[in-house]
This record gives structure tokens, C-alpha cells and sequence, in this order.
């Protein structure tokens, strides 16, 4: 399965059919380019990173302590590379771009951006190359490869009200989708992003259960980088509910300037593979950051989920708070960092992460890390793996559930604790339903009162 | 007892009851009937197995039953679950509920109540009867959408689980230490409820209690001692009086602080 390096000509494409990377070439890239008339400067970008990419080893996934996870069945020959060719968009309303536009709030395809000289040098500056950059085999990869993106530009001092809701259809073979947030000075917003197969919809669910999980192998990529200016105050949420073939990999980055609030709301529902990083970079002063995480893993899903927070300057406050589900034969990984620099006095990091396992075949490593180089510092962390409470269960089961209606009402708990701190109405809206619709639960069934709406 | 034949049975009957805890007996071979419509006090030093028995009445499974039967109008449950002990009749307000996170009051009460109705109460209905029960209890309407028992005090957690009794209507309610942790008032109108369900249900009542100012309200029809896990006496409301002035001592048994050793 790992090659090391590919040459790109045709005729090894005929002596080693089953070569993992025979799909990635540099002809590939070059018409991915042409096809979008992109200005040689992101073309070159492309090439290095496929040079990269040729160059580096492909990891094995296999990190944790006791849970070691697999991509068994990622053979890039397998997925149809010429789907990159097309050139495809992300779906915003129409109603509601025009309603953002009209708060002065711009949200750009890439390509449109491009065009204009003033939004070419901005995605030109900031686009994986601060934030998330190509370094290793699957980043370099997405630099080459990357077909689709949204440049977000919320001007100084601008507050959108309300959400600014992205839909990203996961409809390709091949996916590389970006998401590229530019928060100047004073703004205010919260971003959510809902990423789903082509072919998920809640009725087919419904009708055929079974079905609507296993589709054909897919492959998804995607970076989010956020520029949190000065004072700015931004969400993003994003929330993961992609088919069960598919093999997913997302890299988000924030930089966080000066007194600016910026808060990550990632949750992991969907896929076979995940491979998911949360960066807070803190840079600025008196800056604070939020990263809450929730997954729920069933079947044989395989979740890794790495949630950083590197504090690089004095009086910066951080929290870290993630909860997930395993259950059946899934495994799931998390591994929480925060690093405290030299320079980081009066810094404040806290994180939490808690597993339920609710089966004997599901595995779960919690991992939280704190690296410290200053001692005047405030830093703290807890995690647990464990199965649901026996006393809690008990008493549940004492007002008439049985084991498993209690269970899942503790288990719809444990997520809507989550969502009434987060507090965001919309991501609510669509986390319910996915989590709702795990669980068996009819949503209808739900009273929701004023306070946890 | 009436186990004899021809004499109505109890719809609880506990016949000759062990429990231990963890390997150490705790009950010690005790037998009794609580019938509906009737109010019994169990009273008795700390450690002596008041809430053991309550505990294992439900179904507790760190309870383990070593010998001897429960029997609900009949049937003997000692082998079953909790939610089929509630589905027979049987309620336990706790001494200490559990907090239930990001499970509203409301909620919570309605998935229990379609648990033992086997069937969905249609929403409407359902909060209007919350809506009348939580006034019954001089409740706050906010309260319906409060996380169950989050942040809770100890008054409103006594509430909330006689607001559960009042809409599940069992056939046998036992309460444990139904008034600790509760002021003057509040347990005024906790007992007032509790008397109005028993009014209206004529369901049997286990009172489980330290001190006799909850049998003020409550009236038991008979008051029973328990201490080192057996039945020490049974009588009318005056021995409680006599257990409030006098203590355990009065009846030859451990007061408080030695019991406290034992345990």
C-alpha cells in the first residue's frame, strides 16, 4: 500500500497498474490549472507540492498508545483522479450570499477571487502558507491537488449577524476543498460548515438504511485556514458527515492576533478513515480561543483527532473541550496538546476530553499533552474513557427504560450538554438530526424548552 | 403475615429477605407487606438497612439478594430488572438522584412515562399534566426545561423526584429520606403533594425516615424499627414520637454514633 515515490511517466502506468499514485501526475496537476486559467504563480505552488509530495514517505496512521488505527483500503489507483478536472463550486444559498453581501461580508469562490487583483494577492499571501502548510505527504498532496475553495472576507470592523452557513457536497471521487477566513480588525462572525455525501439524505436514510453507508470509496481533503485579525471575534464550526467509504483528512489552522476571541467547534460524525487536526495558534496578546469537539464513531469507523493549541505570547487564555462516543467495532484516537512557549508568561490552558465506550470491541485512547516552557503559567487537564455511568443508568432504568433507552438518553445528554454551551442554533439544527438519527431517536419526540433550544 | 391462605395478599410482600453489599450482609432476613393505599414509616439508625432495602426492592445491581423472594401482586420479582420493577408498580424517590446532563426535567419525564405506558404520550397531553403536577408543587415553569438535577438544590432535587411520582403514579411509592436536605416550607409542599397522589392513586407509601417531622404530614398507618438488617418492632404513630423524644435507645438498640461504628 505505501509507495515511496512515483515517477510520473505513462509507460510505468502499463508495467505497474496497481500502483497506488499511478493517478497523481503532473500532467494531472497541469490540467487541473489550465482548466481554471490559474495565474502561474499558483501553478508553480502546485508543482512544488507535487514535488514534495513524490518526495515524502506516506504515514501509517499507526499513532496512539493502545489503539493503533489503519487506513487499510486508501489506494488513491482506485479513485478517479479525473474527476479533479471538473470544475465545481460550493454550495451557499443564493438568498443568503446576497444577504451576507449586503452586511458586507464577501464570500468568494476561489476562482471568481482571482480574478480581481486585490483578492489574487490575499489568497496569494495567506493560502497554505502561514496556516497549514504542505508538510507532509497527504498536506503536500492537497497543495497539488486542490480543486475548489471559498475565500471568506469579513472587512474591519464589520459584525454579521446571524450564521453564515456553507454546504459542502462531497460529490468527487477525489475532493480537496478549502476554506480560506480573512477576520480583519473589529469583525465578528460565526461560520458553519456542513460537509455530506452527494447521496445522503435523511429520507434515504430512512428507506434504506443500510444502503446509504456503504457507497464507493471517496476521498476528501480539506483545509481551513482563519486569519483572526486584532479584536476580532469569530466561530467556525464544522461538522463531518461524510459516507462510509470515505477517507477523510482535514488540516484547520487559526491564526489569533491581538485580543481577538476565536473559537473551533469540530465535530466528527461521518467516514470510514478520519484524520482530523484542529490548530489554535495564539500570536497575539490577550487573545482566547474555544475548541470543542464532538464525535460519535460506530461500526468500524477510525477516528485520529488532534486538537493543538500553541500558546506563543504572554496573557493568552485557552480551552480545550472534547467529547466522543464509540461504539460496535469503531476506534477512535484523541490526542490534545497545549504548548505553552517561553514567551507565554500569564497564560492561561485548560483542556478536557471524556470517551464513552459502548461496546467491548470499541477502542478509544484519550491523549492529552501539555508542554510547558514558562512556570507562570495556569495550565490544567483531565480526560476519561469510560462506559456510561452504572448509578445514572440505574436510576433511569428505575422510572421504567429499559437499558438501552437509557443508555441512549444519556448518551443524548452527554451531546446536548455540549451543544446548549455552545449555544449556536443552527449547528445544533444539524447535529441533532445526524446524532438524533444515530441513536434512533425521533426528533419529534424531543421537547426542546426556551433554555435549551 | 398474611401468607396464609384465604387472607388477601399484600400487593408487595418481602419474605424472608438477605441482601448483602459488596459481600457484607446487610439485611438480615426480613419479611414484609406493604399494601396500596396504606402508609408505612421504616425507621431505624443509621446502618441499620433502610436504604439497602430500598435499594434492593428496585433492583439495584450492586445488591445482591442471597436468599428469599419479592413478590409484586403475586409475581415474584426478585430476578428482574428495574425498569420491569417499574413497570410493575414499584417507585423509588431517591435520597440522592443522580444528575442527568442535557436531559431536560420535561424530557426525562416523558420518556419514563411512555417506558411504562409502552406507547408515546402525545406531547400536548403530556404538558399539560407536567404543566398541573409542577404547580401542585409550587414549581417554577422554567424548571420543566432545566437540566434533570444540574446544579440543583437539595429541596429542588426532592422535588423533581416527587414530580416524577406524581405524573408516573405507582401502585407502591418508597420514599428515601424524602425530607433531608429540605427546609420547612419546601417540605410542606412536598408532603402535600405526596399526600394528594396517594389520594388520588391510593398508592401504597415506604417511608423511609430519620425523624418523624415528614409523619406529621404524612400520617403512617404503622410505624416500623429495623435495626442490624431485621425488623425490631412494629406499631402505630406513636413510636415515632417515642423515637424522636427518646431515641433508638429506648428500644434497647444502638443509638446514632454506635451505629455510625458499626457501619
Amino acid at each position: 500500500m505505501i509507495a515511496k515515490t512515483e515517477t510520473i511517466n505513462i509507460e510505468q502506468k502499463k508495467i505497474e497498474p496497481k500502483k497506488t499514485f499511478q493517478n497523481i501526475t503532473e500532467e494531472l496537476v497541469r490540467t487541473i490549472s489550465k482548466n481554471r486559467n490559474e495565474p502561474k504563480w499558483l501553478l508553480d505552488k502546485r508543482l512544488s507540492a507535487l514535488k514534495l509530495f513524490n518526495e515524502l514517505a506516506m504515514p501509517d496512521f499507526k499513532y496512539g498508545i493502545t489503539v493503533k488505527m489503519n487506513a487499510i483500503g486508501l489506494d488513491y489507483s482506485k479513485l478517479d483522479a479525473d474527476s479533479l478536472l471538473q470544475k465545481k463550486s460550493i454550495e451557499i444559498e443564493n438568498k443568503k450570499s446576497k444577504e451576507y453581501a449586503k452586511q458586507g461580508i464577501l464570500i468568494l469562490d476561489f476562482y471568481e477571487a482571482l480574478k480581481q487583483k486585490k483578492y489574487e494577492d490575499m489568497i496569494k499571501r495567506y493560502f497554505m502558507t502561514e496556516c497549514v502548510k504542505a508538510k507532509d505527504k497527504i498536506t503536500a498532496l492537497h497543495a497539488a491537488l486542490f480543486s475548489r475553495g471559498l475565500l471568506i472576507y469579513i472587512p474591519k470592523g464589520k459584525l454579521i449577524n446571524g450564521t453564515v452557513e456553507i454546504d459542502f457536497k462531497v460529490d468527487n471521487s477525489l475532493n480537496f476543498d478549502n476554506i480560506l477566513v480573512i477576520a480583519e480588525e473589529n469583525s465578528k462572525a460565526t461560520i458553519v460548515e456542513n460537509i455530506f455525501a452527494a447521496n445522503s439524505n435523511n429520507k434515504d436514510r430512512r428507506e434504506n438504511k443500510e444502503d446509504s453507508y456503504t457507497n464507493s470509496l471517496q476521498y476528501r481533503s480539506s483545509v481551513i485556514e482563519i486569519f483572526a485579525n486584532p479584536s476580532s471575534n469569530l466561530i467556525f464550526c464544522s461538522v463531518q458527515n461524510l459516507n462510509r467509504e470515505t477517507f477523510n483528512f482535514s488540516f484547520k489552522t487559526a491564526l489569533i492576533e491581538k485580543d481577538a476571541v476565536f473559537n473551533w467547534v469540530d465535530a466528527c460524525m461521518g467516514s470510514k478513515f478520519s484524520h482530523a487536526e484542529t490548530t489554535s495558534l495564539m500570536k497575539g496578546s490577550g487573545s482566547k480561543t474555544n475548541n470543542w469537539g464532538m464525535f460519535l464513531a460506530d461500526k468500524e469507523q477510525q477516528f485520529g483527532i488532534h486538537a493543538n493549541t500553541i500558546h506563543f505570547t504572554h496573557n493568552t487564555i485557552s480551552d480545550m473541550l472534547t467529547r466522543g462516543i464509540i461504539a460496535d467495532n469503531a476506534k477512535t484516537i484523541y490526542q490534545g496538546l497545549i504548548h505553552i512557549q517561553q514567551p507565554a508568561s500569564q497564560s492561561n490552558g485548560y483542556q478536557r476530553a471524556d470517551a464513552i465506550l459502548m461496546s467491548d470491541t470499541a477502542e478509544a485512547d484519550v491523549i492529552p499533552m501539555l508542554e510547558i516552557d514558562n512556570s507562570d503559567v495556569r495550565c490544567t487537564h483531565g480526560s476519561t474513557v469510560g462506559q456510561i455511568d452504572k448509578e445514572k443508568l440505574f436510576y433511569l432504568m428505575c422510572r421504567g427504560m429499559n437499558e438501552k433507552t437509557a443508555g441512549k438518553e444519556l448518551i443524548r445528554g452527554f451531546y446536548e450538554q455540549m451543544l446548549a454551551r455552545i449555544n449556536i442554533k443552527e449547528l445544533t439544527g444539524i447535529l441533532r438530526a445526524i446524532i438524533y438519527e444515530r441513536l434512533g431517536i425521533e426528533q419529534e419526540s424531543i421537547i426542546y424548552g426556551e433554555k435549551n433550544q | 403475615m398474611n401468607d396464609d391462605g384465604g387472607v388477601k395478599m399484600a400487593f408487595l410482600e418481602i419474605r424472608d429477605l438477605e441482601v448483602s453489599v459488596e459481600g457484607k450482609k446487610i439485611i438480615n432476613g426480613i419479611s414484609l407487606d406493604i399494601d396500596t393505599n396504606q402508609v408505612t414509616a421504616l425507621m431505624g439508625p443509621n446502618g441499620s438497612g433502610k436504604s439497602t432495602l430500598a435499594y434492593a426492592l428496585m433492583g439495584h445491581p450492586k445488591y445482591t439478594i442471597d436468599s428469599g423472594k419479592i413478590i409484586i401482586n403475586g409475581e415474584d420479582i426478585t430476578e428482574l430488572g428495574p425498569d420491569e420493577r417499574a413497570k410493575k408498580g414499584l417507585f423509588l424517590s431517591f435520597q440522592h438522584p443522580q444528575e442527568v446532563p442535557g436531559v431536560s426535567v420535561s424530557n426525562f419525564i416523558r420518556t419514563a412515562l411512555n417506558s411504562l405506558r409502552g406507547k408515546p404520550v402525545p406531547v400536548p397531553e403530556f404538558l399539560k399534566l407536567l404543566k398541573e403536577k409542577m404547580s401542585m408543587l409550587k414549581m417554577d415553569p422554567s424548571f420543566a426545561s432545566r437540566f434533570l438535577n444540574e446544579g440543583f438544590s437539595g429541596g429542588e432535587k426532592k422535588r423533581a423526584e416527587i414530580l416524577q411520582l406524581a405524573i408516573l403514579e405507582p401502585k407502591i411509592a418508597v420514599l428515601d429520606e424524602t425530607d433531608s436536605g429540605t427546609d420547612v416550607d419546601a417540605l410542606k409542599v412536598i408532603s402535600e403533594g405526596i399526600n394528594k397522589v396517594h389520594e388520588k392513586t391510593k398508592m401504597g407509601i415506604l417511608v423511609i425516615t430519620h425523624y418523624k417531622r415528614i409523619l406529621n404530614y404524612l400520617k403512617p398507618d404503622r410505624v416500623i424499627i429495623l435495626a442490624k438488617g431485621k425488623v425490631i418492632m412494629e406499631g402505630s404513630h406513636d413510636l415515632a414520637d417515642t423515637i424522636e423524644t427518646k431515641g433508638y435507645k429506648a428500644f434497647g438498640i444502638e443509638d446514632y454514633e454506635e451505629a455510625q461504628v458499626i457501619k
